[in-house]
């Protein structure tokens, strides 16, 4: 099996969830970024990334979510990251973006985030 | 413990170590865009894969790059978004012009928007910044030319950008633009690529290009439609690569053609090999091919096969040429009419004769009239017989005397109007043997050529015309031979003469002559024509002779 593969599943008319891989880099940042564009064309205001398993995420990466984050947010939704290891958190702390991006702890937080009831 | 002092040194480490850590994290961008960027040739997905490494390492959510091409600045341009410039107007809608290059020739630094000091028409490319709030714009500079410029839009967390951290960007770009050059190098190899194989699969006729080794290197369609109508197995072009000609044109498929062709090849020129034929179950089919070798590299040499189905066309000459014998036919259909009727008018006026002088009962003038009415009645036999069977479409040879044929078509002729002024002389060879020829073509042959000689005599208005005919006979060929003191014919028309529509004639139509040498063609033989202007001229031919 893939360990880099995402996979995305959707929760409800309003979220979908999209697992990532071990890492989120160049070699993939293109999937994540058609699955993320993907979801917002079909209005799914909120996209929830599940970084459980992801343990690097490269310059890249994180220019995936901010490449599209404003597009959920314009439509009232977000993109919420929930999961992240101390090293992705890392990552995201360097570039300043903790307070920018929402990132969450655990899944049950970031779906009462979305206020959602699943 | 001076702990405000202890406190300062902690942040202070702290943020010099995030420094750090942020240049590594470039350090490892730039290390993965770098093994990217040699992996794979998606231009597109390149561009955005170092958006979107910018976006990260800047914390921007808009970024893009516009590829310039080389001496064209306001077209034709490559450009690619992310962000808000994704599906943006801006970058189809920017144009650059020399003062916006001569900017970043001379500060290949990124620099805010404000500080662009640009003049002229380059102020709408300042408005359209602003307007969509670019916040760096910087160029890609490869060998001091500009490949093309990168922006990007606000940092997300409202900082003003660190010295540093333009650094840092200016280093990504700076590093990564070989890279996008060479990229976008092969990206035009490889359109050029396409645009060559669409050149050759639009070309109808079948192209095989062999290496110097004679083994396939590329192959089009039509060629490959070729291949499928003999070898309907085949499945694919690309099976075909790199396989020997030997298998390509295969002995059982297409005899003698690797032998024929690879001669050529190894001679290294030019050649065109006419009317091969092959059979693919169903028909036979007709080529004509064209090599030519081509040196590349200095030593490197390339066959260039090109292959043309001539079948329908050479059905349709097939076509042609039976209709001109329709056509020879219908000019001649009124003088034949006119004919038969003066051989009916004396063979009826024979009849009444007989019928007067049977009634008298003088047997003597009637047996003398019946005479006269067979010899009528003969000469219009040999007059039809004198006509050929236009509808035949193929060469049927048969052992024939030639000399025979001859005094058929002159018996023919004589009674023609066109011959009024004409008197025609024979001195046959009763030495030539029979040979294989196909009686009917030689006749139209024979009428063609006596035809265009009364015609050039009834032009001279000479009183006294005359054609000759002979045969003779050599070891290894036959000779007929038509003479005729008419006008002649210019030198400068002489080359024309077996060219379709050529005609000197008032009413001709051309086909004439071009019959005559397609029968010549049929039977192997050879013309040559001496003329000259005001005293006549003389057709002869040359037909080879086979010895059982």
């Amino acid at each position: 099996m893939d360990k880099n593969k995402i996979t995305y599943k959707i929760i409800n008319d309003d979220a979908a969830n999209i697992t990532a891989g071990h890492t989120l880099d160049n070699s993939n940042v293109h999937e994540m970024v058609d699955i993320i564009t993907a979801l917002q064309e079909k209005q799914y205001k909120y996209i929830i990334i599940d970084m459980t398993a992801l343990e690097f995420i490269s310059s890249a990466g994180v220019g995936a979510f901010l490449g599209t984050v404003e597009s959920s947010r314009e439509i009232g939704g977000d993109i919420i990251l929930f999961g992240a290891s101390d090293d992705v958190k890392h990552i995201f702390d360097i570039l300043d973006l903790l307070d920018y991006l929402v990132i969450l702890p655990d899944k049950e937080t970031a779906n009462q985030h979305c206020k959602l009831n699943v | 413990m001076n702990t405000s002092i202890e406190k300062y040194n902690v942040a202070d480490i702290k943020e010099k170590n995030k420094i750090l850590d942020k240049n590594a994290l470039a350090m490892d961008a730039l290390a993965k865009l770098a093994l990217q960027f040699t992996e794979d040739t998606d231009y597109s997905k390149l561009l955005n894969s170092l958006l979107f490494t910018i976006a990260g390492q800047m914390s921007v959510n808009n970024a893009f790059v516009i590829i310039l091409h080389e001496g064209d600045y306001t077209s034709n341009q490559y450009y690619c978004g992310i962000g808000k410039y994704k599906n943006s107007k801006l970058l189809k809608s920017i144009e650059l012009d020399e003062n916006i290059i001569n900017f970043f020739k001379s500060n290949s630094r990124p620099v805010t928007v404000d500080e662009l000091e640009i003049e002229g028409k380059s102020a709408n490319f300042l408005y359209k910044l602003l307007e969509s709030e670019v916040s760096l714009i910087g160029p890609l500079v490869l060998n001091n030319e500009i490949l093309g410029i990168l922006a990007i839009g606000e940092r997300v967390n409202k900082i003003d950008f660190e010295p540093v951290e333009t650094d840092i960007l200016r280093a990504l770009v700076n590093s990564i633009t070989p890279f996008i050059s060479n990229t976008f190098l092969f990206m035009e190899i490889s359109n050029i690529n396409k645009w060559y194989l669409e050149i050759l699969n639009s070309v109808k006729h079948g192209l095989f290009i062999f290496d110097k080794n004679l083994k396939l290197k590329k192959i089009n369609d039509a060629g490959f439609q070729i291949l499928k109508a003999v070898k309907s197995k085949l499945k694919s072009k690309s099976s075909l690569h790199n396989v020997s000609m030997e298998f390509i044109f295969t002995e059982n498929t297409f005899p003698g053609w690797t032998k024929m062709i690879s001669e050529v090849c190894r001679e290294k020129t030019k050649k065109v090999l006419k009317n091969l034929k092959l059979n693919n179950g169903d028909q036979d089919m007709i080529f004509n091919i064209a090599i030519n070798s081509i040196n590349y590299h200095n030593s490197e040499t390339d066959h260039i096969i090109t292959i043309d189905d001539v079948t329908v066309l050479k059905e349709s000459e097939q076509r042609m040429f039976e209709l001109e014998k329709f056509a020879d036919k219908g000019v001649m259909a009124s003088s034949i009419a006119h004919e038969l009727n003066n051989f009916l008018g004396l063979i009826l006026g024979g009849v009444e004769l007989t019928s007067i002088h049977v009634k008298k009962g003088n047997n003597e003038k009637v047996a003398n009239n019946i005479d006269k009415l067979k010899e009528n009645i003969n000469k219009m036999q040999r007059f039809t017989a004198g006509l050929m069977d236009y509808t035949k479409q193929q060469t049927t040879k048969s052992k024939c005397s030639l000399n025979t044929i001859i005094e058929d078509v002159i018996a023919f002729l004589t009674v023609q109007k066109r011959y009024d002024n004409v008197n025609i002389l024979t001195n046959l060879d009763s030495r030539i043997e029979p040979i294989e020829i196909d009686s009917d073509q030689i006749a139209q042959l024979l009428l063609n050529f006596l035809n265009n000689a009364a015609d050039a005599i009834n032009a001279q208005q000479n009183e006294f015309g005359q054609i000759i005919i002979r045969t003779s006979q050599d070891e290894n060929s036959l000779y007929l031979s038509i003479e005729d003191n008419g006008e002649g014919i210019k030198d400068e028309l002489k080359a024309k003469l077996f060219n379709h529509h050529f005609t000197t004639k008032e009413h001709g139509h051309g086909y004439g002559l071009v019959t005559c040498y397609k029968i010549i063609k049929n039977h192997n033989a050879e013309i040559d024509v001496k003329s000259t202007l005001g005293e006549g001229t003389t057709f002869t031919l040359k037909f080879p002779v086979t010895h059982d």
